[in-house]
C-alpha cells in the first residue's frame, strides 16, 4: 500500500530536507489511520528522525490541523488525504493528494464535442484525486481556445506577481480571470462540497457534473438550496443572539472572518458569542438554546450534515452578509415575513440624537433570555433572611445591663 | 348631504354624549352597502359633486365592478333629532341636554364571510351594529358569525328587515304570513344574542324589540323604512293613545276588532292582527294600487296618507312611482338614523362597560379609567384596527378609534405593537404623530385633533405597526386588546415574481401585503418559497390582486391553493417510548394520548391557558374532560410557541432532578410540536406524558445539549407509536337555493367529501338552506362547480370551522393522508418516506 505514495513520500522528505525542518507532523484521515506505521517508518527511514502521527483531527481532516501539530511546536505538516486547500495561518504543509484514476480520452471527449462551436469560455474544474493527471488532461484539452483548465492552489505552485488580477483563486482552484458561462467540474466518488460552493457563488454560469463512473455530463442546479437562503436571510433578521461557530482555528482568515461577522452584528445590532466547541454536533450545539443562528466560520469545504436535526439553522459567512451586510438606509422597522412581527435592524439613533436625557440602553444580553429558565441553579430558593440596613440594637456591658433603644426605633 | 366645514365637525366630536359609532353588518349580499347610500344620501357629511354616486362606501374600483365590499369604510353623518324624538332618549349620558344634532360615525363592512376579519376591525371601533337581514333569506351563517362577535365584543345590536320590497313584489306573502316571517327572524336574531349575552349584563338590554323600536323594516334599494315608532306616530292622535303604548300594541299577539273597537289578544273570526291591520295593510295597498296600475285609487289613497308627489314624479307610473311614493311617505333616512340616535348607544355609555372588554392593563390606572369615562382630558389611548392605503404606494393611514385623551397633529406618542409589554422596549416606538384626519369614503381631511369617542386615521404611524397596535401619552400604558377573529387564514398560495429578478419588489409588497390586511399572513417557508395565507379563494384572490397591482407592482406567478396541515394522534401510545440522551446516560420514558373532544378548540379559545392558575386549571380539565387532577396540576408547557393546542404533562413519581431538566424538555416539546414528525406540519391536540425520567448524576452530563434533541426524539418516537393522523381544516358551508337545485348540491358535495348535517326549507320562502362541513381543501373551485351543477341557482358561503382527522393512514402507503404527507415532505424539501420510529427510539 505505500508504494502508492512512496514516491511522493521520497520527494516530501527531500522538501523537508532541504528546508532542515526538524519537527514533522503526518495528519492522515481516518481512513487511513492503518497506513500510518507503514508511512511513518518510510519517512523515519528517509529523515533519520522520528516524526509524529495526527489522527482523529479536530475539525474536518481536508483542514491541516495546526492546533494538534503545535502541541509539538512542528515545524511543518504532511498532510494525507482530501484537501480543501484553504490557505493556513502559518506552518509549512505539503499535501499528498489521494490519486484516482480517470479514463482520460472519454472524459475529455465528452467535454469537446459538447463545447466543440462554443465561444463563450468555459471552466473546467477537478478533483483534487485527479491532480496527477492534470498535464494529461491540459493536452487533452488545449485543442480548444475556449476551454480553460484550473489548477489546484497547492503551496509553491503560487504565482508570485499577478498584479493585474489575470487570475482568480477561488475555493483552492485557480483560474484565469474571464467571463464564463459554463463550468464543467470532473468529480470523484460524488463528493460535491467544493462543486456546490461554486454553483453558489458562480450563480451566472451553468455548472455540469462529469462523474467518471456515468460518463456523462448533468447539469447541477441548487434551486433549492438557493431559495433556502431567503428563508435564511430572513432569519439571520429577525435574530438577536448570534452565535459564531468556530469549526476550524487553521484557516488564514479566520480572525478576519470572525471579526467580519462582529462587525455586522453590531451594525445591526445584535449580540454575538463565539463558540469554539470542536467538531460540532446536535448536542453541543443544543447546550445553547438561546441562540437563535450560529454562523459557520470554516474552510471551504466544511459543511455540516444532518443540518434538519440541529435546533438552531447553522449559516455561513456569505449568508450573512447577504442578510446584513446591506446598508440599510432608513431607520425604519422592518416587518419580518417569518413572524409577520415588526423588527427593529438598526440601533434606535433618534432617541439618542434628539434628546439630551438619559436613556436605558436596551438590554441585548443573553440574561435577559436566560431569565425566563425556570431552573436558574442549585438553591434557587434562598430562605436566609433578606439584607437589610443595619440599625442600632442594645448597647451596654454584661455587668451594668443593657439598654435597649425605642422598638419603634429599631423597626 | 350635509355641508358641514371642519370646524363645525370638530365642535361636534366634543359633544361626545350625541356621537354614535355603529357598523353595518350583515350577511352578503343583504343590501348593506344600498341601505347604507340611503342614510349617507340624507345625512352624509361634506357633500360635493360626488353625491348621489352609487354604493358610496365601496371605495374601490373591484368594489364597484364586483358589486361587494372588500373593505370596510367609514363615513360621518351629521342628524338633528325632533324636539318629540329627543324624549325617546332617557339617558343622561345619550345626549347633551343643549343638543339636537347627532354625529354619527358609521362604518360599512363587508358581508362576505372571507372578509370577516375587516368586520371584526370595524366592530372594534364602534359601540353599535346595526344588523340587516334580508327578511326573505332570513338569518344566514354570516348574520350569525359577525353577530355573535359584535355581542362578544359588547357591540349592542338594531336590526333591519331589508328588501321587504321583494317579500310584497316577489314573492308575494300574505301580511300574515309577512309577519310570521319577521315574528321568526327577530326571534332568530334573539336566539343568537341571548346565547351570547343576557340583557341582565352590563350592556343591560340587548335583546332587539320592534316594540321597542329597535327593529326597523323597508328597502334599502328603494329607500323607504320604518319602525313602529313611526306608524305608532301616525295613529297616535286618532286612537288617542300615548306613542309609546301603541308601539306595544302593534306588534305580537295584538288583534283589533274593527266593529267593536275592542282589543284581544287572541285571534278570532272578527278581529285582525294590529301589525298587518294598520301597518302591513295599508302598504299592501299602496303597491298595489300603483303596481296593478290603479291610478284612481292611489291617487286616493296617496291623499289619505298626506303624500304630496313633486310635479315631476307625478307622470312615473309603476315600480318608479312606487319607489317615490313610498320614499316619500317612509323615508329610509329619517327612520333609520331615529333608530340609530335612540337605541345605539354614546360612546360615554358604551366605553363604561366595554373597558374591561378593551384593556389589558389593571382596570383602575389612568388609562383604564380615561376609557372607561371616555374623558378627553385624560391620557390617550387610542387603538389602531387596520391600515387604509394611501395614494403614496406602501404607505398607510392607521384608521382607529380614540378611546380616551385626544390625539392631535404633531403631538408625540407611544405607538405600542401587539407584542409590547409594559416596561419592555420590545414593539415600541416613541414618534411624533404627523397628521390627524377624518376619513369619509373616499375622501379625507385634515384635521387638527380629535377627542375621545372618535374614530380618526393617523399619517405617519404606519411604519411603526403592523395590522394594528395602541397609541398612547401614557408611559405605563398596557395594550388594548388584540382583535379574535372568526375566521383563520387556512388557505395558501406559494407566489414568486414571474422576473426572478423583481424578488425583491416581491418582499417589499410581501411585508406591505401582511400590514394592509387584517388578516393575511405573508410568511417565507423554510423551504424558501413566499407564502400568502388567507381565509378563502376569494380572500386571496383580493391579496393578490393588490399585492401584483399595488404593493409589489411586478407581475407575479402563483402556486394553486393548498392547506396547511396538522399532525395528531389517533390513540395512545403503544408502548413506552424509550430514547437516550447523545451520551447514553440519561433516558425518558413517554408516552402521547390524543385530546378528549374540545379541549384544542378551549386552548384556542383561551379558556384552558398557560397564564391560568394551575389548580383551578386542573380543576377545569378535572371536571370537563376527566384528566387526572394531580397530573392537570402538573402541565409544563404547551405548545407550539408557548401557547399552542398540545401539552407536556409530568407523570413521573418521585424522580430526582426533574425540575432541572424542565427547561430542557420543554424546548424539546416546542420544537417537536411546532415540527412534527410526518411533514414538520404543527402538532394539534397531542398529549405527552412523561412517565420516567434517569438521570446522570452529574450535572453536565444532562445539560440542554443532551435532553433538548433527547426530547424531541422522543416525543416523535411516541407520536409514531400512537397512530399518527393529519388533520385537515374544514369549513361550515352554507347554501341557499331554490329546491330544485338540492339535488345538484348534494352531487357535488359528495365528490368533494363534504357531508350535509342540515337541510332546511327558509320558511314562508320557496328557498332552501343546505348546511355541510367541507373540507378546505375540496373546496377549490368549489363555487363555480355549484354553480355549473345547479345553473347559477345555488350560491355557498364557506367560513374556517374546525380541524378534522383526515381520514385514513398516513402511514399505509397510498392512502390519501399518505399522498398528503408525501407532497408536503416534498415541498418543503425533506427526505422522501415516511420516518423509521426506529430512528427514535432506543432500546434499554
Amino acid at each position: 500500500m505505500t508504494m502508492e505514495y512512496s514516491e511522493e513520500i521520497i520527494n516530501c522528505s527531500e522538501w523537508i530536507k532541504c528546508r532542515k525542518f526538524e519537527k514533522v507532523c503526518i495528519q492522515l484521515p481516518d481512513y487511513m489511520l492503518d497506513q500510518s506505521v507503514l508511512i511513518s517508518s518510510e519517512f523515519e527511514r528517509l529523515l533519520g528522525y522520528r516524526v509524529y502521527i495526527l489522527g482523529d483531527t479536530s475539525y474536518g481532516s481536508c483542514c491541516v490541523d495546526e492546533t494538534a501539530a503545535e502541541h509539538v511546536s512542528a515545524d511543518c505538516i504532511v498532510h494525507f488525504g482530501r484537501s480543501c486547500l484553504t490557505p493556513n495561518s502559518h506552518l509549512q504543509v505539503y499535501y499528498i493528494l489521494p490519486k484516482h484514476s480517470l479514463d482520460i480520452v472519454k472524459c475529455t471527449d465528452l467535454i469537446s464535442n459538447t463545447f466543440d462551436l462554443n465561444t463563450e469560455p468555459v471552466l473546467v474544474l477537478y478533483d483534487v484525486a485527479y491532480q496527477h493527471l492534470r498535464d494529461s488532461l491540459a493536452k487533452s484539452l488545449v485543442s480548444i481556445k475556449s476551454i480553460m483548465l484550473s489548477d489546484l492552489n497547492l503551496p509553491g505552485h503560487e504565482i508570485s506577481n499577478d498584479p493585474d488580477g489575470k487570475y482568480i483563486n477561488m475555493f483552492g482552484r485557480r483560474f484565469p480571470n474571464l467571463n464564463y458561462k459554463h463550468i464543467v467540474y470532473i468529480v470523484h466518488d460524488n463528493y460535491m462540497n467544493n462543486v456546490d460552493r461554486f454553483i453558489l457563488e458562480k450563480k451566472e454560469c451553468k455548472v455540469y457534473i462529469y462523474e467518471s463512473s456515468c460518463d456523462i455530463l448533468t447539469q447541477r442546479t441548487l434551486t433549492s438550496v438557493i431559495k433556502r437562503k431567503h428563508y435564511i436571510k430572513e432569519k439571520i433578521r429577525d435574530s438577536t443572539h448570534i452565535g459564531i461557530l468556530v469549526c476550524s482555528l487553521s484557516i488564514k482568515d479566520l480572525l478576519k472572518n470572525i471579526n467580519r461577522v462582529k462587525c455586522l452584528c453590531k451594525k445591526a445590532n445584535k449580540k454575538c458569542y463565539i463558540f469554539s466547541v470542536g467538531r460540532p454536533n446536535v448536542a453541543k450545539l443544543a447546550n445553547f438554546p438561546e441562540i437563535e443562528i450560529f454562523v459557520n466560520i470554516t474552510c471551504a469545504e466544511g459543511v455540516i450534515e444532518n443540518q434538519k436535526e440541529y435546533m438552531q439553522p447553522i449559516v455561513n459567512i456569505e449568508d450573512m452578509e447577504l442578510a446584513l451586510g446591506v446598508e440599510n438606509t432608513n431607520d425604519l422597522p422592518d416587518v419580518s415575513l417569518v413572524t409577520n412581527k415588526l423588527r427593529n435592524i438598526t440601533m434606535p439613533k433618534e432617541v439618542a440624537e434628539s434628546s439630551s436625557e438619559l436613556n436605558v440602553r436596551i438590554d441585548m444580553s443573553l440574561s435577559a433570555v436566560t431569565q425566563n429558565r425556570t431552573w436558574t441553579g442549585l438553591n434557587p430558593h434562598d430562605t436566609r433572611p433578606p439584607v437589610i440596613i443595619a440599625t442600632e440594637g442594645r448597647k451596654g456591658t454584661p455587668s451594668s445591663g443593657y439598654t435597649t433603644v425605642d422598638s419603634d426605633h429599631r423597626s | 348631504m350635509v355641508n358641514f366645514t371642519v370646524d363645525e365637525i370638530r365642535k361636534m366630536m366634543d359633544k361626545k354624549k350625541n356621537i354614535r359609532n355603529m357598523s353595518v353588518i350583515a350577511h352578503v349580499d343583504h343590501g348593506k352597502s344600498t341601505l347604507t347610500d340611503s342614510l349617507v344620501s340624507k345625512a352624509g357629511i361634506i357633500a360635493s359633486a360626488k353625491a348621489g354616486d352609487m354604493r358610496f362606501t365601496d371605495t374601490r374600483k373591484d368594489e364597484q365592478d364586483r358589486c361587494i365590499t372588500i373593505k370596510s369604510t367609514a363615513i360621518s353623518m351629521y342628524f338633528e333629532l325632533g324636539e318629540k324624538d329627543l324624549v325617546f332618549i332617557k339617558n343622561p349620558d345619550q345626549r347633551d341636554p343643549e343638543e339636537k344634532g347627532f354625529l354619527i360615525n358609521l362604518i360599512d363592512s363587508p358581508g362576505h364571510v372571507d372578509f370577516s376579519s375587516e368586520v371584526t376591525a370595524a366592530l372594534r371601533v364602534t359601540d353599535g351594529a346595526l344588523v340587516v337581514v334580508d327578511c326573505v333569506s332570513g338569518v344566514c351563517v354570516q348574520t350569525e358569525t359577525v353577530l355573535r362577535q359584535a355581542i362578544a365584543e359588547r357591540i349592542k345590536p338594531i336590526l333591519f328587515m331589508n328588501k321587504m320590497d321583494r317579500a310584497l313584489l316577489e314573492l308575494q306573502l300574505e301580511s300574515e304570513d309577512l309577519y310570521q316571517t319577521f315574528q321568526r327572524i327577530v326571534e332568530n336574531v334573539n336566539i343568537i344574542i341571548a346565547t351570547y349575552s343576557d340583557d341582565s349584563g352590563p350592556m343591560g338590554e340587548v335583546q332587539v324589540d320592534p316594540s321597542k323600536g329597535s327593529v326597523g323594516f323597508g328597502s334599502g334599494l328603494h329607500g323607504w323604512a320604518f319602525t313602529l315608532k313611526q306608524f305608532a306616530e301616525m295613529y297616535a292622535e286618532k286612537f288617542k293613545i300615548d306613542v309609546v303604548k301603541l308601539m306595544n300594541r302593534l306588534w305580537g299577539e295584538n288583534f283589533f276588532n274593527p266593529t267593536t273597537r275592542k282589543w284581544a289578544k287572541q285571534k278570532d273570526d272578527n278581529n285582525q292582527r294590529s301589525f298587518c291591520m294598520y301597518i302591513l295593510d295599508p302598504i299592501y295597498k299602496v303597491f298595489n294600487s300603483i303596481m296593478n296600475y290603479k291610478k284612481e285609487e292611489a291617487t286616493d289613497l296617496l291623499k289619505k296618507l298626506g303624500i304630496e308627489l313633486k310635479h315631476e314624479d307625478q307622470d312615473k307610473d309603476g315600480k318608479a312611482l312606487l319607489k317615490v311614493v313610498m320614499r316619500t311617505w317612509l323615508p329610509a333616512g329619517e327612520a333609520l338614523l331615529q333608530m340609530i340616535a335612540i337605541h345605539l348607544p354614546s360612546p360615554v355609555v358604551a366605553q363604561k362597560y366595554r373597558m374591561e372588554m378593551l384593556y389589558e392593563g389593571p382596570h383602575d390606572d389612568e388609562a383604564a379609567l380615561g376609557v372607561k369615562n371616555c374623558d378627553p382630558d385624560a391620557p390617550l389611548m387610542m387603538y389602531i384596527s387596520k391600515m387604509v392605503p394611501t395614494s403614496d404606494k406602501g404607505r398607510f393611514y392607521a384608521f382607529g378609534r380614540v378611546f380616551s385623551g385626544r390625539v392631535a397633529t404633531g403631538m408625540k406618542a407611544r405607538i405600542m405593537g401587539p407584542n409590547y409589554t409594559p416596561g419592555k422596549k420590545e414593539d415600541l416606538f416613541e414618534k411624533a404623530i404627523q397628521r390627524t384626519i377624518l376619513m369619509m369614503g373616499r375622501y379625507t381631511e385634515a384635521i387638527e385633533d380629535v377627542p375621545s369617542g372618535n374614530i380618526c386615521g393617523l399619517v405617519g404611524v404606519d411604519q411603526f405597526l403592523v395590522k394594528t397596535g395602541t397609541i398612547t401619552t401614557f408611559k405605563d400604558a398596557h395594550n388594548m386588546k388584540v382583535m379574535k377573529f372568526s375566521v383563520s387564514p387556512v388557505v395558501r398560495v406559494a407566489v414568486e415574481p414571474k422576473n426572478p429578478a423583481d424578488l425583491p419588489k416581491l418582499v417589499e409588497g410581501l411585508k406591505r401585503l401582511a400590514k394592509s390586511d387584517p388578516m393575511v399572513q405573508c410568511i417565507i417557508e423554510e423551504s424558501g418559497e413566499h407564502i400568502v395565507a388567507g381565509a378563502g379563494e376569494l380572500h386571496l384572490e383580493i391579496c393578490l390582486k393588490d399585492l401584483e397591482e399595488d404593493h409589489a407592482c411586478i407581475p407575479i406567478k402563483k402556486s394553486d391553493p393548498v392547506v396547511s396541515y396538522r399532525e395528531t394522534v389517533n390513540e395512545e401510545s403503544e408502548i413506552m417510548c424509550l430514547s437516550k440522551s447523545p451520551n447514553k446516560h440519561n433516558r425518558l420514558f413517554m408516552k402521547c394520548q390524543p385530546f378528549p373532544d374540545g379541549l384544542a378548540e378551549d386552548i384556542e379559545e383561551g379558556k384552558v391557558n398557560p397564564r391560568d392558575e394551575f389548580k383551578a386549571r386542573a380543576r377545569y380539565l378535572g371536571e370537563k374532560y376527566e384528566y387526572d387532577v394531580t397530573e392537570a396540576r402538573k402541565i409544563w408547557a404547551f405548545g407550539p410557541d408557548g401557547t399552542g393546542p398540545n401539552l407536556l404533562i409530568d407523570c413521573t413519581k418521585g424522580v430526582q432532578y426533574l425540575n432541572e431538566i424542565k427547561d430542557s424538555v420543554v424546548a424539546g416539546f416546542q420544537w417537536a410540536t411546532k415540527e412534527g414528525v410526518l411533514a414538520e406540519e404543527n402538532m394539534r391536540a397531542v398529549r405527552f406524558n412523561i412517565h420516567d425520567v434517569t438521570l446522570h448524576a452529574d450535572a453536565i452530563h444532562r445539560g440542554g445539549g443532551q435532553i433538548i434533541p433527547t426530547a424531541r426524539r422522543c416525543m416523535y418516537a411516541c407520536i409514531l407509536s400512537a397512530h399518527p393522523r393529519i388533520m385537515e381544516p374544514v369549513y361550515l358551508c352554507e347554501i341557499q337555493c331554490p329546491e330544485v337545485a338540492v339535488g345538484g348540491i348534494y352531487g357535488v358535495l359528495n365528490r368533494r367529501r363534504g357531508h350535509v348535517f342540515e337541510e332546511s326549507q327558509v320558511l314562508g320562502t320557496p328557498m332552501f338552506v343546505v348546511k355541510a362541513y367541507l373540507p378546505v381543501n375540496e373546496s377549490f373551485g368549489f363555487t363555480a362547480d355549484l354553480r355549473s351543477n345547479t345553473g347559477g341557482q345555488a350560491f355557498p358561503q364557506c367560513v374556517f370551522d374546525h380541524w378534522q382527522v383526515f381520514p385514513g393512514d398516513p402511514c399505509e402507503s397510498g392512502s390519501k393522508p399518505y399522498v398528503v404527507v408525501m407532497e408536503t415532505r416534498k415541498r418543503k424539501g425533506l427526505k422522501d418516506g415516511l420516518p423509521d420510529i426506529n430512528s427514535y427510539l432506543d432500546k434499554l
